[in-house]
């Protein structure tokens, strides 16, 4: 069961966040419950990721990963390296910024750890929706984490956005605000998932086409390689005969994507953590390659695409599209993908672009 | 070629080299046989703009 690479994307303190963000994924979330993830959780994370994967990157997500507090992290750091990995070990973090301050900005810098910031755009497209539970808006926290992070040494700093009927018709706006504030890369989302009572935030397709299509031309017209936007990179790698860069455009790679919670829950996705269903057991209770080796039948399932995907002209570069959205989407994960005509639309426009 | 397009080509084509001369062995599940060829490959729900 030793593959090469493995993602585990550790949740420290559940989904448990600071943010009441309108689109949350995760819904309601357990604010009473703040459990950390425990140093006996942790070890078994770590060692039991060596022996699965030659080299592991750990993606510490959330809720927001930053509420259990420097002194955590520098000891879950420390007892990383009590564990022996064959290859590369990576740490990375999923945040929503509004912690980050000098101290923070430290551990990342001196620990080697990449940062990924979720953004909407500007001020007054990103205040809309991520908001805190008194309905404050968190853009200034964001650009100040930015430049905590800058002026401390911190050149690598990538961004999530996710594109809703709020943002979708501002791409100019949007672009424009992910450059100035000084991050090198980002990654679009298209809201398209079915929680209850975000219907009214899901753009339509042709207004994504619209805003992707635009995104696209104001990349190329900035002709900048050190801003990089992922959407765009992995039509790009597919056209030049590579692979796409994300788990959700490459068929069959979930399982290299390993989610467990604060109380060592695993999960076939970290975006499936809310849903017992897709939880395939307890690190504490049964060894992890076990618990994945068990979960190949689901696994399967979700690699279960509608037919016409398997020759559709863009399958290198969309892989039948995530599992988790496709659920969402439609009950099953046999289900086209929500954003189908979308990515052949857009994969079409930057074919042509390339072809020029 | 605009530089970005440049830019694509050429990590494109290294990682095709550094593929073929690493003679990687993987001894997981069938549909992990491609390891060697996607190894920055990353989670689509984060972005730490370091991954290549």
């Amino acid at each position: 069961m030793l593959c090469k690479k493995r993602t585990i994307i550790i949740q420290p303190v559940g989904i448990r966040c600071n943010l009441a963000c309108k689109y949350c994924y995760h819904g309601k979330r357990e604010i009473s419950t703040k459990t950390v993830i425990s140093e006996e959780v942790l070890q078994q994370i770590y060692r039991q990721s060596a022996e699965i994967a030659e080299n592991v990157t750990f993606l510490w997500h959330g809720g927001e990963p930053l509420l259990a507090g420097i002194d955590f992290f520098e000891r879950a750091l420390d007892l990383q390296r009590s564990v022996r990995f064959i290859g590369r070990v990576r740490n990375t973090i999923q945040t929503n910024g509004t912690l980050i301050d000098e101290e923070w900005t430290k551990l990342f810098v001196r620990r080697q750890m990449g940062v990924s910031i979720s953004i909407d755009g500007p001020k007054e497209l990103h205040d809309i929706n991520r908001v805190d539970f008194a309905g404050c808006g968190s853009f200034d926290r964001v650009i100040q984490a930015i430049r905590f992070l800058h002026s401390g040494g911190k050149t690598h700093i990538g961004s999530v956005v996710l594109v809703t009927k709020t943002n979708v018709a501002y791409p100019d706006e949007v672009y424009r605000a992910l450059k100035n504030s000084g991050l090198s890369s980002c990654a679009f989302h298209f809201c398209s998932e079915t929680n209850d009572g975000i219907s009214h935030l899901i753009p339509t397709i042709e207004e994504g086409i619209r805003f992707f299509r635009r995104v696209f031309d104001l990349w190329m017209r900035d002709d900048d390689p050190s801003f990089r936007v992922r959407n765009f990179l992995n039509v790009l790698r597919v056209l030049y005969g590579g692979q796409p860069l994300d788990c959700a455009s490459l068929y069959g790679s979930c399982h290299r994507f390993v989610g467990i919670n604060n109380l060592g829950d695993v999960y076939f996705c970290h975006r499936l953590a809310t849903r017992s269903e897709f939880r395939l057991g307890n690190i504490l209770e049964k060894p992890l390659a076990q618990i994945l080796s068990d979960a190949k039948p689901l696994y399967a399932e979700a690699n279960n695409i509608p037919n016409e995907c398997f020759s559709c002209e863009w399958f290198p570069a969309c892989g039948g599209g995530c599992p988790y959205e496709r659920l969402m989407a439609g009950g099953s994960f046999n289900t086209r993908h929500p954003e189908c005509e979308l990515k052949v639309n857009l994969f079409s426009y930057i074919k042509k672009y390339v072809g020029k | 070629m605009s530089k970005i397009l440049k830019s694509v080509k050429e990590t494109v084509e290294k990682e095709k080299l550094i593929s073929a001369s690493a003679n990687v062995q993987s001894d997981c599940s069938s549909s992990c046989s491609d390891d060697a060829y996607c190894d920055d490959y990353s989670d689509s729900y984060s972005d730490d703009g370091d991954n290549d």
